[in-house]
């Protein structure tokens, strides 16, 4: 008979204690896991996010979000200037706007989220049907649109996309200007069923009508023999006045600065959660052990050590937080999903960015944090089983 | 139809070697050369209203301008940006706009990042944002409406229910184990009872009456330790974060919903727990 | 001459109490050779179970000697002691003891796998016991499928699991009924006829019978006297 069969026998005594016992552990674990997925999840994502449009250094006017900030000025020098640094593989410059948007005279205007874009190399967005925006500077007056802009606006890859114009009572004073779809895309920072089209920014520009030559920021990619860091020196050096990071630099000041009350929460809540699993399994065991009281001393008369009533407890401490914890991951990972969606009603959020995302090494910090709390909530009711006075008890048991 | 710009809205600017977002505001009627400093800067760099100040453009100081500080302000509170220290300034425009012109060299960035408008019929705003955004540089929106609706509080407030229901379905499985275990410990005299005549509804009442008996003093307390903890952890994230925001706060209907939701729950996991051994035959409860 | 299998000098035991020190024994000598049957008597609270206590190490005397096989147990740390009554000693106690979890076989494999024996050596030796002690056919029976007289049995067969040199027996009758109470004593006696040294604190009268010397412990002086010597 091993100390953990006895462990399991004793669990299964009171089968309705252990499985509230399991379902307890594992509610409160799987929100520590939760906690543990959104302390750095959100960092994680928008790494994900950024490393995903295949650039590797942004470039800013001030060190504000870009779009957030003043517009870098002169920006077809200053793309040249940045693409001919040694470290520096491609540039491409991005201007955002917004513009009325119609799919035929007759239909009503939507704001259209726009990107101008200045590059050979395209990033931020992936061809989902269609082509896409033509390389060669005859690209002008060509659009791509994402799956809302194309709902929304009931258009297909090839049809005219109406921008611009104004139209009071039903008559055009300015008329539209009309770009060609070549392809619906999805956008890396797509957001929910929101609109959006790129064009090169020289099309953006005929659009407006002026030439103001700025754009909101610059995605920068590294030769392939220099690392990011190299790079965003490079650009330090020679553009003082800009601001270059790397996608870690930037991931970095977003963890320090934006959102970084997610990863306080979860700092608080998971200290809290690994508190309150610390006090409900001591009370458990406590009372479990007490009940026990002439179970164990009649095993320490027969000649159990101490140590091996310790073991005993700890084996039906362990079987209990660990049955517990392999359910808390399952409904850990399904309430991730639910507590995502919560968080994802939050304005301005791209859809591919998450609050809980699974990283390395969180599963082994859930599993060591659960493991421990469950070893120190069993020092007092190990302690009552070690110390118990053997005779004191037997006689106490046979008087009661 | 746009009755006046009112507020711009300008991120940019340095101070003491210190990135400073600065919001310059356009008041009619405004002294020039007034600035309006926010709590934590002023009390990081022991500022005070009526005191002088020297703003530069430049990490290393260098041509600094005159300014007056008529004011200290409590920055909005917000809960995403908590761990950011709001060492901010807001200064008029204008003076903003010159201190730009002043500097060597560059020509001037003019730019607003914002432009707040007030509609003399604010139900036009719609059409009002249409004809701006005829120019795909222009980024015009009703500012209620798109997007606007959605509130971050609502949100976290609703994550925050959410993270709520699961540590109470977690805590409700303890304290039923702890119940059960209970229950069982009072096996021998509650089959003892039944022997003895006592119908099962008797000593259920009696488990009602001690399950009440322990849970609103219990309720009660958790509820006074709440509340007495609360100004403590208010404080202390307030020190931590350096914010006016309100973390914990203890109203009437937040402690009525915890005692409405507490004592049935105890109460009802006592009579559960109890029923579960009642069940059964007296004879075999008494038996060890 | 063979060692003694238990000794006890001058064993003293002292209860402090909030209402003032209990004493249950004072100065008790008691002397059990190997083969020996002994029944201790006195009335409830006289210290018959404290004196099985402290021979049985559960428990330190105040003042006084316990010695097993020749060794002062009070030189044993716990994990020694805990040996001693693993091999040594075997305890039957008034209310078994048994584990609820366990079956009856298991409950007697219990303490011989503590001690390390090998499973298959360990399940024949339960089976001879259980059949020893007439339950072979309730190996697989839980605690709670058993009588009392059933459970002091199984309770019985685990204190010799292990083979030790001496069985204590408390109260062993003292949750049972009369005719059971009978066939635990004629167990008791049986177990003591095949060799092993026995020691019984019990107010049973025809326990206490079955014994080979009977002692009375009681009285002011709390001390162990031969029957029908003045006190």
């Amino acid at each position: 008979m091993t100390l953990a069969i006895l462990a399991w026998r004793t669990l299964l005594r009171q089968p309705a204690r252990a499985v509230l016992g399991v379902f307890g552990v594992a509610a409160v674990a799987a929100l520590l896991f939760d906690m543990l997925l959104l302390a750095g999840g959100l960092a994680t994502s928008f790494r994900d996010l950024l490393d995903s449009t295949g650039f590797d250094v942004r470039v800013t006017a001030t060190e504000a979000l870009p779009g957030m900030g003043p517009y870098l000025e002169g920006v077809r020098d200053l793309v040249a200037d940045i693409d001919e640094l040694d470290h520096v593989a491609d540039v491409a410059a991005v201007a955002l706007g917004t513009i009325a948007a119609r799919g035929s005279e007759d239909q009503d205007a939507i704001s259209l989220p726009i990107q101008g874009y200045l590059g050979t190399v395209r990033g931020g967005w992936k061809v989902l049907e269609g082509d896409d925006l033509p390389r060669e500077p005859a690209s002008s007056g060509t659009v791509v649109i994402n799956r809302a802009a194309a709902e929304q606006l009931d258009l297909d890859p090839g049809d005219e996309l109406l921008l611009g114009g104004l139209k009071i009572r039903d008559r055009w004073s300015a008329p539209p200007q009309r770009c060609r779809i070549t392809g619906i895309v999805e956008f890396v920072f797509e957001q929910g069923h929101t609109p959006s089209a790129a064009m090169d920014l020289d099309t953006m520009e005929g659009l407006a009508g002026r030439k103001p030559d700025r754009a909101a920021f610059l995605m920068v990619s590294s030769a392939p023999a220099s690392a990011d860091i190299e790079t965003v020196q490079a650009i330090r050096d020679r553009f003082p006045n800009l601001h270059a990071y790397s996608n870690a630099q930037y991931v970095q000041q977003f963890q320090a600065h934006d959102f970084s009350y997610f990863r306080q929460i979860a700092v608080v809540i998971s200290t809290l959660t690994v508190f309150f699993t610390f006090l409900l399994l001591t009370a458990l065991l406590t009372v479990s052990v007490n009940q026990r009281l002439g179970e164990v001393a009649g095993l320490r008369a027969l000649g159990f050590r101490r140590r091996r009533i310790v073991a005993m407890l700890m084996w039906e401490t362990a079987v209990t937080v660990v049955v517990g914890l392999v359910l808390a991951v399952a409904v850990g990972a399904a309430l991730a999903v639910v507590l995502d969606g919560i968080l994802h009603d939050m304005p301005g959020l791209p859809d591919r960015l998450h609050f809980f995302v699974y990283r390395h090494g969180v599963l082994v910090r859930f599993v060591g944090l659960i493991l421990g709390t469950g070893l120190l909530s069993l020092v007092y009711p190990a302690w009552i089983a070690a110390r118990l006075p053997i005779a004191a008890t037997l006689r106490k048991e046979i008087t009661t | 139809m746009i009755r006046r710009d009112v507020k711009v809205l300008v991120l940019a600017a340095f101070l003491l070697g210190v990135f400073l977002p600065i919001s310059g505001v356009e008041v009619e009627g405004a002294s020039r050369g007034d600035i309006l400093v926010s709590r934590p800067l002023a009390e990081a760099l022991d500022l005070a209203a009526g005191d002088p100040i020297r703003l530069a453009r430049t990490r290393d100081g260098s041509d600094p301008w005159p300014y007056r500080i008529v004011g200290i302000y409590e920055p909005i509170p917000d809960p995403i940006k908590i761990t950011r220290k709001r060492y901010e300034i807001r200064m008029h425009l204008q003076d903003l706009l010159d201190r730009e012109q002043s500097s060597d060299g560059d020509e001037p960035s003019r730019y607003a990042q914002y432009i707040n408008v007030g509609l003399v019929d604010p139900d036009r705003a719609g059409e009002v944002a249409d004809q701006l955004n005829q120019d795909p540089f222009l980024y015009a929106r009703p500012a209620r409406g798109a997007g606007g609706d959605i509130d971050v509080f609502a949100v976290l407030e609703r994550f925050h229910l959410a993270i709520a229901v699961i540590a109470l379905m977690g805590s409700c499985a303890f304290l039923l184990a702890l119940m059960v275990m209970r229950a069982e410990e009072r096996r021998e005299t509650a089959g003892i009872l039944r022997i003895l005549g006592v119908r099962r509804s008797r000593i259920l009442g009696e488990v009602l009456v001690e399950g009440v008996l322990i849970a609103v003093p219990g309720a009660l307390f958790g509820i006074v330790l709440a509340a007495a903890a609360q100004g403590s952890i208010n404080r202390f994230f307030q020190w931590k974060y350096d914010t006016a925001l309100v973390f914990v706060q203890i109203t009437p209907l937040l402690a009525a919903k915890c005692l409405a939701l507490s004592i049935p729950l105890g109460v009802v996991a006592g009579l559960a727990a109890s029923w579960s051994i009642l069940r059964q035959d007296p004879l075999s409860m008494v038996q060890r | 001459m063979s060692r003694p299998v238990v000794e006890a000098r001058g064993l003293t035991k002292i209860f402090p109490m909030p209402s003032g020190a209990v004493t249950a024994l004072q100065e008790v000598d008691l002397l059990l050779d190997p083969g020996e049957s002994v029944a201790i008597t006195g009335p409830s609270g006289c210290g018959k179970s404290t004196l099985l206590h402290l021979l049985g190490c559960v428990d330190t005397p105040t003042s006084g000697q316990v010695l097993i096989d020749g060794v002062d147990v009070a030189g044993l740390n716990d994990a020694a002691r805990s040996r001693l009554r693993l091999t040594t000693i075997g305890f039957v106690f008034q209310r078994f003891f048994l584990l609820p979890m366990l079956t009856a076989g298991e409950n007697v494999d219990l303490p011989q796998l503590e001690a390390g024996a090998i499973r298959r050596d360990c399940r024949r030796r339960t089976l001879e016991l259980l059949d020893y002690v007439g339950l072979a056919d309730r190996v697989g029976h839980r605690p709670s499928q058993l009588s009392g007289g059933e459970m002091q049995r199984v309770a019985i067969a685990r204190a010799l699991a292990n083979r030790p040199r001496i069985v204590l027996a408390d109260e062993p009758t003292g949750e049972l009924d009369e005719v059971t109470g009978e066939q635990i004593a004629a167990l008791l006696h049986r177990v003591h006829l095949d060799g092993t040294t026995v020691l019984i604190a019990t107010h049973d009268r025809n326990l206490a019978s079955s014994a080979h010397r009977r002692l009375v412990l009681g009285g002011r002086d709390h001390r162990l006297h031969e029957p029908g010597v003045d006190r």
